[in-house]
């Protein structure tokens, strides 16, 4: 009864270890020196340094554990200044899940254009269930430090500690870095995410859905979001809950966050002066669906959803007179998936 | 190793590296073995190395060892010229009876090789007894050894030793090992062409080849054919065409029968492994019995069992044979319908074969039926195959079409073709999986080159430009990749006139001055960022290949009239475009004049961009910059 | 496990706990120490075994510990006797207390017995004494387990123990009448009986309002049966002491990590005396059966029950198959995985009742009257319009 036989275990030493624990106590301080981008702009080696990374991770390399902690390091800086409603301006191509499917999210950016020619908003799930959050994760943050004016990253609901140790991210971690740190650097970062995004003043964009709690755009404004997302309040709804076909409020049945009807949308666009909600969390089996009519959209990129849910993904293009248009794809051409052989307990009656 | 100069040093370095641990490092030591010889001189390659080699050469791997046996073929220079070969063909003779194929097949090539470089007397001195013995070898593998010898000495010697050896191969054609036989029979092609080659270049010569050596060839061949072991049986297929192109070299048909028989034989075997070699060399075959009408006519219904075959690869394997084929049965009048009536039916439903790679095979054939079949035909049989070929979701199959449809096209015509074909292409080019209409539009420069200018500007130029406002990214990516590629085939005047124009909006003044009605509704939107972007990405795609007067008069105007756009993506789009006009002012400055103060322009609106709002177009901005500086110098 | 591994494991632990990785375990600390402890007297406990032969002291002592419990644990101990198929169900009962407490209705797997549920009912009655509101539990034993009566050759296909469920929860709701929320438990082959049971609306009752499923997953389920049989060959016919069946649940297989709880488990398996205790449930009697039980589960469970909250509850790691996948990514029920510790396996809910417990209780104030839940216990009441949804 091996509980994690999967993890390969060569990967780590002593040596490996105590190094880490040096850098780990070492780097804080000297990396608060050297990439303090505060008002500052990008110096060119940095920007030289993200290229490499980037041109890596396209191929589907990881970084090393060093280079994520530089790269985590510079994108707190860039997302701890971002606020929790982040302006975006038109035109933005909006994007929902995409949960470590990376040649799929390659596949986004041939639909859609390369980011930084095409602005990108993406909301939340970046991680688990794919076989390459790390690679997948890792792209998107070096983009968005990359380019912080061209692409947008909201948090989601599995951009959180406690979510990621059961659906794969940890592990992982664990299985391509041989230790939790990279898990460690790339949770800590999420707190820095913003939680939604208002594009134009008139489409609010997040990862889940509304809060009972939340009646205008500036009650968002108000929330402390640097932590780790609490399994209840407005911040835990803003990433969990889902529209309904049901009117008014509902206990959502994932556990967390709420469930709302139209009456609760129509009302929260007209207070807010908003012509659309668009969310993502909810598999669509088209890529997107509508709800509420047309008071809310769900958006979700990940095609064929953990290889097997045979669904096609979608992205929303908003151009600058705020005319939508959804492009839909299937998932990317690619040799087969790594088998990963799932454990067969023994005894199950 | 402390001196370098030391003479022993190379050897000794050989030694101590081919005593390395690491097999992957004595194979990189042995592939400097000739380096090494030269180093030592001939001498003392011959009674240092040679003798070092031959010990190596009983205790090492098997990578080891081949790569010995390749090098030593190239020794006989090395140990100063032939009469010191002996030493070296006893290494290699111990190489040529290991078990290992790949070590065997080395050394005996190699021992072929020296062959060549030593004289007659001593070829046969130290070959004839070096086969004789291998080929009573108490194992198999020297067995296998000696019948790789024989091409060395075959047509050296006189008729009688010729019959012996003979003899001697029909033995080991006929031993109860099938290493041997396959052996055998995998050689015996080489020693026929042999033959021939002796007799095309010796007609008089007294030891030239009689009926008796045709015999024993005839029941070696026999006995192949008749083997139990399908791995030898299949070789016997290729025995046979070289024993066909022997009498057909000397003009001879008094067998043809017979091996008709044979061939037969062989395209009917229940193994399919025989079945796919037969036809895989179909057209040889038929090739040596083309020169007779009712020989060539026998062949029509075993082809045909091929094309029905069971097995895919043996389907995949007649497809390829088609033409050839064809092209022998279309050489008698009258054929053509027996094409029309028996292959044809036959090619239709191997267009829709469940395998992707018959298709695919068949697509790269079936367009060269159309000379043998003539205009009519084309159009009325093949083409509906055409038709449904380039339908094909398998995209190797519609590629083998495109690629090869100028040859339809010389044959039927440009209209023709075009009138029946484009209704196909213009419908992938809209299909609904964009991979499809990708797929289509990477044909496009090809089919552009065999349809020519004009046909192309009446029927494909709409569908191209119609690419780069698709809604998926890569298909308008891949568009204006492939306008540039067509200005490459067309030229300068016609992308100025065909696709400058139209994207700059300014076509209705020359249709218009031709008398060509055209509207105001083809004038391109620019309110949309990605028609925009497009149109930006086209223009600057462009610039490298059109004369470098368009680029001053149309192509920088337009994008200077985007430098205040209000999306910056298309600002820092612009300050890259910029570097590219840059580039082409520059190598273009002996004709243009006005280079200088065009780059100048150039660098004042790139500065005042540098001092844009926003991060990236400051950025991409600089870059220029500091790129035209560098090559203004 | 190589030593290697083992030390792989701990540190991950230890990085974890650097980390501040909540480690999901019962005990602060998972322990591993204790874990390989047990593995190196492994290699004795065949000795132990034998040594304990014909102890009946011990015997005594374990079974009289669980008749105790089990009295404390459930006040009401009843027989239903079903006369169309002549089988008498155990049944046992801790009433609710207080005004709209809960009951939990508790289902074991195949095999096992509601005595697999006693440390799971102690954690939800009786760890927070001073609460006005202390749920009630109910549990039987299905046919051919535990202390059930049924003649021999018993029909072990999921419709007719679904149909026995139907029987015996009509009958408890016939006896007691009451307006508590009901919230079905169903552990491995239970979970899958009770959602057969929702599927069918067969039950008289419109109080059910959740469905929790332990450790079941439709397409693992059916890959595992196929062990199954190696398993079963692999049991030992009987044992010489009760302990040594504790044991080796414990120590040889591994299937139980608690032993306070596999003490008043294990015992309701057995029969016999002195010093020859075996199986009561032959599993090789319903091999028959195996493959109507959890065949269309995961799609069954997703779209059962109309406003009844789901909660499916697993250990070791995420194996949920497409269906479950979908539903899940569509919002449709609640999963919570017990994963990264090596202390808590199949039997969960014995393994970690405290925090089973937890889990459902949670489950319950979320569920049980959402209008009381956002003005009790989020403390608000919704500013604008709409009305709250069960």
């Amino acid at each position: 009864m091996d509980a994690d036989a999967d993890v390969p275990m060569e990967d780590v030493s002593d040596e490996r270890q105590l190094q880490q624990s040096y850098d780990d106590a070492a780097s804080h301080h000297s990396y608060q020196q050297s990439y303090s981008l505060k008002n500052k702009e990008l110096s060119k080696s940095n920007i030289n340094q993200l290229d490499d990374w980037i041109e890596k991770l396209g191929k589907c390399e990881p970084l090393s554990e060093n280079e994520v902690k530089t790269l985590c390091d510079m994108a707190i800086e860039v997302l701890q200044y971002e606020q929790n409603v982040q302006p975006v301006s038109v035109p933005v191509t909006i994007c929902g899940d995409v949960h470590g499917q990376f040649h799929d999210l390659m596949e986004l950016f041939k639909i859609g254009g390369p980011c930084p020619d095409t602005n990108y908003l993406f909301m939340g799930d970046y991680v688990d269930r794919g076989y390459y959050s790390v690679e997948t994760v890792s792209y998107l943050v070096c983009m968005k430090v990359r380019f912080p004016n061209r692409i947008t990253i909201l948090r989601g609901n599995h951009e959180s500690r406690q979510i990621t140790q059961v659906y794969g991210f940890y592990d992982e971690c664990l299985r391509k870095y041989g230790s939790a740190t990279v898990w460690k650097l790339f949770t800590d970062l999420f707190d820095y995410f913003p939680i939604t995004a208002l594009v134009d003043n008139k489409i609010f964009c997040l990862h889940g859905g509304l809060s009972p709690m939340i009646e205008t755009i500036d009650q968002v404004r108000e929330l402390n979001r640097i932590q780790e997302v609490p399994h209840e309040g407005p911040m835990c709804d803003l990433l969990w809950s889902d529209p309904d076909d049901r009117g008014g409020w509902g206990i959502s049945p994932r556990g967390a966050g709420f469930t709302f009807g139209q009456d609760i949308s129509e009302q929260f666009n007209h207070t807010n002066d908003l012509s659309l909600i668009a969310r993502a969390h909810q598999l669509a089996m088209e890529g997107y669906s509508w709800w509420h009519q047309e008071a809310v959209v769900t958006i979700f990129s990940a095609p064929n959803y953990c290889y097997r849910c045979g669904n096609q993904a979608a992205i929303m293009e908003v151009d600058e007179q705020h005319a939508r248009q959804f492009l839909q794809y299937d998932p990317s051409v690619r040799p087969g998936e790594p088998t990963v052989t799932r454990k067969t307990p023994d005894y199950f009656l | 190793m402390d001196n370098s100069n030391d003479d022993l040093y190379p050897l000794a370095l050989l030694m101590d590296e081919l005593k390395h641990d690491d097999v992957a490092n004595r194979v990189d030591a042995m592939k400097k073995l000739d380096t090494i010889a030269i180093a030592l001189g001939p001498e003392r390659t011959v009674n240092e190395l040679l003798p070092f080699l031959n010990e190596v050469a009983q205790d090492d791997e098997e990578e080891v060892f081949a790569v010995l046996g390749s090098k030593l073929g190239e020794f006989v220079p090395l140990i100063g010229g032939p009469e010191h070969c002996e030493p070296l063909i006893r290494i290699l003779l111990i190489l040529a009876s290991m078990e290992e194929p790949l070590v065997r097949d080395k050394a005996i090539d190699s021992l072929n090789h020296v062959s060549t470089e030593i004289p007659h007397d001593m070829l046969l001195r130290l070959y004839l007894p070096m086969i004789d013995s291998l080929s009573q070898g108490n194992w198999f593998s020297k067995k296998v050894a000696s019948c790789g010898l024989f091409k060395s000495v075959l047509i050296k010697v006189d008729a009688a030793t010729r019959r012996d050896l003979l003899n001697i191969y029909y033995k080991l054609a006929s031993d109860d090992s099938p290493m041997v036989r396959r052996g055998a029979a995998s050689h015996l092609p080489t020693l026929i062409d042999k033959l021939t080659w002796f007799t095309e270049n010796y007609p008089n010569s007294e030891d030239k080849v009689d009926n008796k050596d045709w015999e024993i060839i005839s029941q070696i061949f026999q006995h192949l054919i008749n083997d139990e072991q399908d791995s030898v049986k299949f070789l016997s297929v290729d025995v046979l065409v070289a024993i066909l192109e022997f009498f057909q070299s000397v003009n001879d048909s008094s067998h043809n029968s017979e091996f008709l028989i044979s061939s037969l034989k062989l395209i009917g075997d229940e193994s399919w492994r025989v079945r796919y070699t037969a036809a895989d060399r179909f057209s040889k075959v038929a090739k040596n019995f083309s020169k007779n009408f009712a020989d060539l006519s026998k062949l029509i219904d075993p082809f045909i069992s091929l094309m029905n075959d069971n097995e895919g690869e043996v389907r995949k394997a007649i497809c390829k044979q088609l033409p050839e084929f064809c092209e022998y049965l279309g050489e008698y009048a009258g054929n053509k319908d027996v094409i029309l009536e028996k292959i044809v039916p036959i090619i239709d439903k191997l267009s829709q074969d469940p395998h992707e790679n018959v298709r695919a095979s068949l697509a790269l054939s079936v367009t060269h039926l159309s000379p043998v079949l003539g205009k009519q035909s084309t159009i009325d049989n093949l083409l509906p195959i055409f038709l449904v070929m380039l339908k094909d979701e398998f995209p190797e199959v519609r590629l083998n079409i495109i690629s090869n449809l100028s040859i339809v096209n010389e044959i039927i015509g440009i209209n023709l073709l075009s009138v029946n074909l484009l209704p196909a292409i213009t419908e992938l080019a809209q299909d609904g999986k964009w991979r499809v209409r990708l797929a289509i539009i990477e044909y496009i420069p090809k089919l552009a080159k065999q349809l020519g200018e004009s046909f192309f500007n009446d029927e494909l130029l709409s569908l191209c430009l119609s690419w780069l406002w698709d809604p998926v990214f890569a298909i308008r990516d891949a568009a204006v990749n492939i306008l540039r590629e067509l200005t490459e085939i067309f030229g300068s005047d016609w992308a100025n006139k065909e696709i400058i124009s139209r994207l700059l909006n300014n076509e209705n003044e020359n249709k218009n001055a031709e008398g060509d009605g055209v509207t105001e509704n083809s004038k391109i939107d620019y309110s949309n960022f990605i028609t925009r972007i497009t149109c930006l990405f086209t223009i600057t795609n462009l610039v490298p290949v059109v004369d470098v007067h368009t680029v001053e008069n149309k192509l920088l105007p337009f994008v200077n009239s985007f430098a205040d756009d209000p999306v910056p993506n298309i600002r820092f789009n612009i300050a890259k475009a910029y570097l590219v006009i840059a580039k082409a002012l520059v190598e273009a400055k002996d004709t243009l004049p006005n280079s200088v103060s065009l780059i100048e322009q150039i660098l004042s609106k790139l500065g005042k961009l540098s001092k844009d709002e926003d991060f990236d177009v400051r950025y991409y901005s600089d870059q220029s910059i500091e790129e035209i500086k560098k090559l203004t110098g | 496990m190589s030593d290697l591994h083992k030390l792989f494991l701990k540190r991950i632990k230890e990085r974890e706990n650097a980390s501040g990785l909540n480690t999901l375990s019962e005990d602060a600390d998972p322990g591993i120490e204790t874990q390989f402890h047990s593995e190196n007297i492994n290699s004795s406990s065949q000795l132990n075994r034998i040594r304990k032969l014909g102890d009946d002291k011990a015997n005594t002592e374990i079974l009289e510990h669980l008749e105790s419990e089990k009295n404390i644990l459930f006040p009401v101990q009843d027989k239903y006797y079903d006369t169309e198929f002549n089988i008498s169900f155990q049944t046992y009962f801790s009433p609710p207390q207080g005004k709209n407490a809960p009951i939990f209705i508790l289902h074991h797997g195949a095999g096992s017995s509601s005595m697999t549920f006693c440390k799971l009912s102690e954690a939800l009655t009786m760890t927070n004494p001073a609460s006005d509101k202390v749920p009630g539990v109910f549990a039987f034993d299905a046919r051919g387990h535990g202390n059930t009566e049924s003649d021999k050759n018993i029909d072990y296909s999921l419709s007719v123990l679904t149909r026995d469920c139907q029987f015996v929860l009509n009958s408890f709701l016939e006896k007691n009448v009451s307006d508590s929320s009901l919230f079905l438990v169903g552990h491995s082959l239970g979970g899958a009986v009770f959602t057969n049971c929702l599927v069918e609306q067969k039950v008289n009752s419109k109080n059910i309002r959740g469905l929790v499923m332990l450790d079941i997953v439709e397409e693992t389920a059916v890959r595992a049966l196929n062990s199954m049989p190696n398993f079963i060959n692999k049991r030992p016919a009987f044992f010489s002491s009760l302990q040594g069946c504790i044991d080796w649940h414990i120590k040889d297989m591994y299937l139980l990590h608690n032993e306070d709880s596999a003490k008043l488990s294990i015992p309701d398996l057995l029969n016999g005396n002195s010093s020859h205790y075996y199986w009561k449930t032959d599993l090789k009697e319903t091999s028959p059966y195996w493959s109507s039980w959890f065949t269309k589960l995961s799609e069954n469970f997703i779209s059962c029950g109309t406003n009844v909250a789901k909660m499916l509850i697993l250990s070791g790691h995420e194996t949920l198959d497409t269906n479950l996948i979908v539903g899940q990514m569509q919002g449709k029920y609640q999963l919570v995985v017990f994963n990264n510790n090596p202390k808590v396996g199949h039997f969960l809910h014995e393994d970690i009742p405290s925090q089973i417990a937890v889990t459902l209780m949670d489950f319950v104030r979320r569920n049980d009257n959402p209008e009381d839940y956002m003005k009790n216990e989020l403390g608000f009441i919704p500013k604008w319009g709409g009305k709250i949804n069960r």
